[in-house]
């Protein structure tokens, strides 16, 4: 199992309010740390229009952080493929791949706020039209050799089956169950093996966890709180998406509950021990929350690949 | 006058590891600017490699305008005028409405309802359409060369995009500087050439 770290969103946040410059050169700092300790990789994230300048352009930064290290390797989790020219997309993926041996991985998904396609143009009731053309686009012109580096994030059988069918990476988002993990796990190998093992190599498949290390019961909780807090972002984005059939801002306790219900927060023994009950190829340790502070994260990241990566090689 | 060192085709011909040395070169001998482009969506990841290895000289980036939403493009410029702390200078190559569109979403405004986050670092990022950008060939003859240099200089060119093969010194040393303004004392870059 390779382990990496996400979601690097470079946000200044209400909650922790920061210069964008600093962090763009914190991101490349992280990388390098990251790479130094021995973790597989580093994924971005992407949203537009938002207020605290969640990053909407993923490709510059991951090249500046292709270029700044020499293993690691450095993911979009995700790139929303409707929002964008997918041509154009599949010709800067092919371009950090063959630039960076292949260290470049193109993690793709949907969208789901109404103000970032109109933004770009567009109308999301096209979305899963603009998705599959995308999809179809992508595999053709991004990678004619190999289909490993192409990832599709999903929430749902549905995508699941997707990036199945097409031999393409699945990637799950950072807060279900177990049960719900292994059902989109089933779904997407089914497809593959029903459209006729498309690519010929089983897609992998990586999972985004809430995660942190922490030793004792204050350091767990404080960790809980991190995870807990984060959620806020993503009711402030769901905010007025009110058409996506995700209700994000009603009951937000509730949510919260669930999305520290399933965290990942204990030893490095206790984590590996969770994590390597997932049938996964990819561990993505959400940790790119906006309060810690910097020192808890460099700390953590220190642990991830020290301690933990170790126990997870199997 | 301003000189930008064109690397485009370098990019094109020699490759990136070429484009890399040469805008690390022209970083070290206080150029103003180089110029990057590349095929669509490639523009602004060649940008971003270079401002990890430069620190000081300016990136025009040239952009096809016709490839991808402006909002996409002034979001990648943006982005990446963070990566190199204010560096970026922008033109772009189709419709004058779509750099218009950028330059204003980069400058602030609200455009079709959409804003630009994050801002760029600079308090309004320069956008040239490249149908209004000087661009001139040298030859590498400093006899025929100054007098392009002049002429642009003369004309009331701000900022001239030039391509050069050779070494870079003697750009530096005799061209940029002479594109200051019209008193540029040659002498002083005869006499460099020859110290030790």
């Amino acid at each position: 199992m390779q382990l990496g770290i996400g979601l690097w969103c470079l946000q200044s946040t209400a909650t922790a309010p920061r210069h964008f410059t600093a962090a763009y050169q914190d991101l490349v700092l992280d990388a390098q740390l990251a790479e130094e300790v021995g973790l597989h990789s580093l994924w971005l994230s992407e949203h537009h229009g938002y207020h605290d300048g969640y990053c909407p352009s993923l490709l510059p930064p991951a090249a500046a952080v292709l270029q700044a290290t020499h293993t690691l390797e450095v993911g979009t989790g995700v790139l929303l493929l409707p929002l964008h020219n997918p041509r154009r997309v599949a010709e800067a993926a092919r371009y950090l791949g063959e630039c960076f041996d292949d260290r470049f991985h193109l993690g793709m998904g949907m969208g789901y706020r109404p103000s970032e396609f109109a933004a770009k143009g567009r109308d999301m009731a096209d979305r899963v039209k603009l998705m599959n053309s995308g999809l179809d686009t992508v595999v053709e012109y991004a990678a004619s050799d190999s289909r490993d580096h192409l990832w599709v994030g999903v929430t749902s059988e549905v995508a699941a089956r997707r990036a199945g069918r097409r031999g393409l990476g699945l990637f799950i988002s950072g807060a279900f169950s177990r049960s719900v993990v292994e059902g989109l796990v089933a779904a997407h190998r089914s497809a593959w093996e029903d459209a006729g093992c498309p690519g010929g190599t089983r897609p992998r498949v990586g999972l985004l966890r809430n995660l942190w290390i922490a030793d004792g019961e204050a350091d767990r909780r404080r960790a809980l709180d991190w995870v807990r807090s984060s959620y806020l972002v993503y009711a402030g984005l769901g905010w007025g998406a009110d058409d996506t059939g995700v209700d994000f801002v009603t009951g937000i306790e509730a949510s919260m509950d669930e999305v520290e219900a399933s965290a990942t927060v204990g030893t490095a023994e206790e984590v590996a021990a969770e994590l390597l009950d997932y049938d996964v190829d990819l561990v993505v340790c959400r940790i790119g929350y906006d309060q810690p502070p910097r020192s808890a994260l460099v700390e953590v990241i220190e642990r991830l690949g020290r301690e933990l990566a170790p126990l997870v090689d199997r | 006058m301003r000189l930008a060192l064109d690397l485009r085709d370098t990019s094109a011909t020699s490759g990136d590891d070429a484009l890399l040395t040469r805008a690390v070169e022209a970083d070290g001998l206080g150029l103003w600017g180089v110029v990057i482009g590349g095929p669509p969506g490639v523009e602004c990841l060649r940008a971003a490699r270079v401002a990890r290895e430069t620190s000081d000289v300016g990136l025009v980036v040239w952009i096809d305008g016709t490839a991808e939403h402006p909002h996409t493009i002034a979001e990648e410029l943006s982005v990446l005028d963070h990566l190199s702390a204010r560096r970026v200078t922008a033109v772009i190559d189709g419709p004058l409405a779509v750099r218009d569109v950028v330059s204003q979403l980069l400058a602030g405004y609200v455009v079709d309802g959409g804003v630009l986050t994050p801002p760029p670092a600079q308090t309004a990022m320069t956008v040239w359409s490249s149908s209004a950008v000087a661009v001139a060939d040298l030859t590498g003859d400093l006899e025929v060369d100054r007098t392009v240099i002049d002429g642009y200089r003369d004309a009331g060119t701000t900022h001239l995009l030039v391509s050069w093969t050779g070494p870079l010194l003697p750009l530096a040393r005799h061209l940029a500087t002479r594109a200051v303004g019209p008193d540029f004392p040659q002498l002083v870059a005869d006499m460099a050439d020859r110290l030790p």
